[in-house]
């Protein structure tokens, strides 16, 4: 005899998600209903990390919760977070593809660092001068100040954060192909710092 | 300290990427079709980015989410359907399938919300609570009631095992 479930499967067997999954098309939809939403660079945004993802990797995103393709950080310590956790917390987190180093950057006051936080307690890890090539997930923390931005330029990357918003919780992040050669990164009426990449 | 009411972006965006299937599944098993279903998922998501300073952290994000995305989906079956667009069924039709269907449509609906979001969702009676808005007394009591219903139908159906 089957089982309330089996039979529950049977009636409504599941549809298929990844035709219909679709997430900027919600923060599209939201705009439609808000005026003033600051959406479209969360759209720009959230197509761009996806887009980057694909090329990184070839498969879209996936986030089942185990084997998955994305992991979840706290911004505060730098530490990965469960899925779970996270998505029960109003706190920002920010989602990078999984295996990937992750760097963070700041740029508070005068400083403007950018950290290697895997080995660091903090995500204010010490400044990095050199790094082996290959794929990083950069993660950027906006200064409110919406007349300063964060920069990063070097072989096939220039980059620039956008202005500001709250919607994406202070965080900017960037998924990176680091190439051999000199990077220089720079906020707003700084100078520029710089860190090489080896092979 | 107290607590900033509110969620954000990101957390309601890693609750839909990782959970999107079984908001769907529930979502088309109340509406009855899964195009339906799935324009009620981001209905209720684009309304819960929208709303999203509202959540009091009185439950889970997640229970406010499935919250939404059940009083949409039901929306969605109030809703009269477009003429022009001739609603598909969610599985081939074959008399088994239409006969749990036509069985389970007969419940009344706080027994069908419930039964969806035991065996489509996997919520706990508390979360499904949450969800509907009722005690978790209530929620015991109504999949007591839904499984007496289906007995007959478990006692003589005869279900192929999905892999």
């Amino acid at each position: 005899m089957p089982d309330a479930r089996d039979l529950m499967t049977c009636a409504v067997p599941p549809p298929s998600a990844a035709e219909h999954e679709d997430w900027p098309g919600v923060l599209a939809r939201a705009a439609e209903g808000r005026r003033g939403f600051p959406v479209t660079m969360a759209v720009a945004l959230a197509t761009s990390l996806a887009a980057a993802l694909l090329l990184a990797f070839g498969s879209p995103l996936s986030t089942q919760s185990s084997g998955a393709a994305v992991v979840a950080i706290d911004p505060s310590t730098g530490r990965h977070i469960d899925l779970g956790a996270a998505s029960r917390t109003s706190k920002p987190v920010i989602l990078v593809p999984a295996g990937t180093r992750t760097l963070y950057a700041w740029m508070n006051g005068p400083r403007s660092e950018i950290g290697d936080g895997v080995s660091a307690a903090t995500w204010h890890g010490a400044p990095i001068s050199k790094l082996l090539a290959g794929n990083y997930a950069l993660v950027v923390a906006i200064t409110p100040d919406p007349r300063l931005a964060f920069g990063l330029t070097g072989p096939g990357i220039h980059r620039k954060t956008r202005p500001f918003s709250p919607g994406h919780g202070g965080y900017q992040t960037w998924v990176l192909t680091l190439r051999s050669g000199t990077y220089r990164y720079t906020v707003t009426g700084l100078p520029p710092k710089t860190f090489q990449v080896y092979k | 300290m107290a607590t900033k009411p509110g969620a954000s972006l990101l957390s309601i965006e890693l609750v839909y990427r990782a959970q999107f299937a079984r908001f769907l599944h529930v979502a088309t098993a109340i509406t009855g079709d899964a195009e339906r279903g799935a324009d009620a998922v981001q209905e209720a998501f684009a309304k819960a980015v929208r709303r999203r300073l509202d959540f009091r952290r009185e439950g889970s994000l997640e229970g406010w989410l499935w919250r939404t995305v059940v009083n949409c989906a039901r929306d969605q079956v109030r809703r009269p359907q477009r003429s022009s667009s001739t609603p598909e069924p969610v599985v081939p039709t074959e008399p088994d399938h239409d006969r749990l269907r036509s069985w389970i449509a007969q419940l009344p609906e706080r027994q069908r919300l419930v039964l969806f979001l035991r065996y489509y969702a996997d919520l706990d009676y508390r979360q499904i609570a949450h969800a509907l808005g009722i005690r978790t007394g209530t929620v015991a009591a109504a999949l007591n009631a839904a499984h007496a219903a289906l007995r007959p139908l478990l006692e003589s159906t005869e279900v192929p095992h999905h892999a």
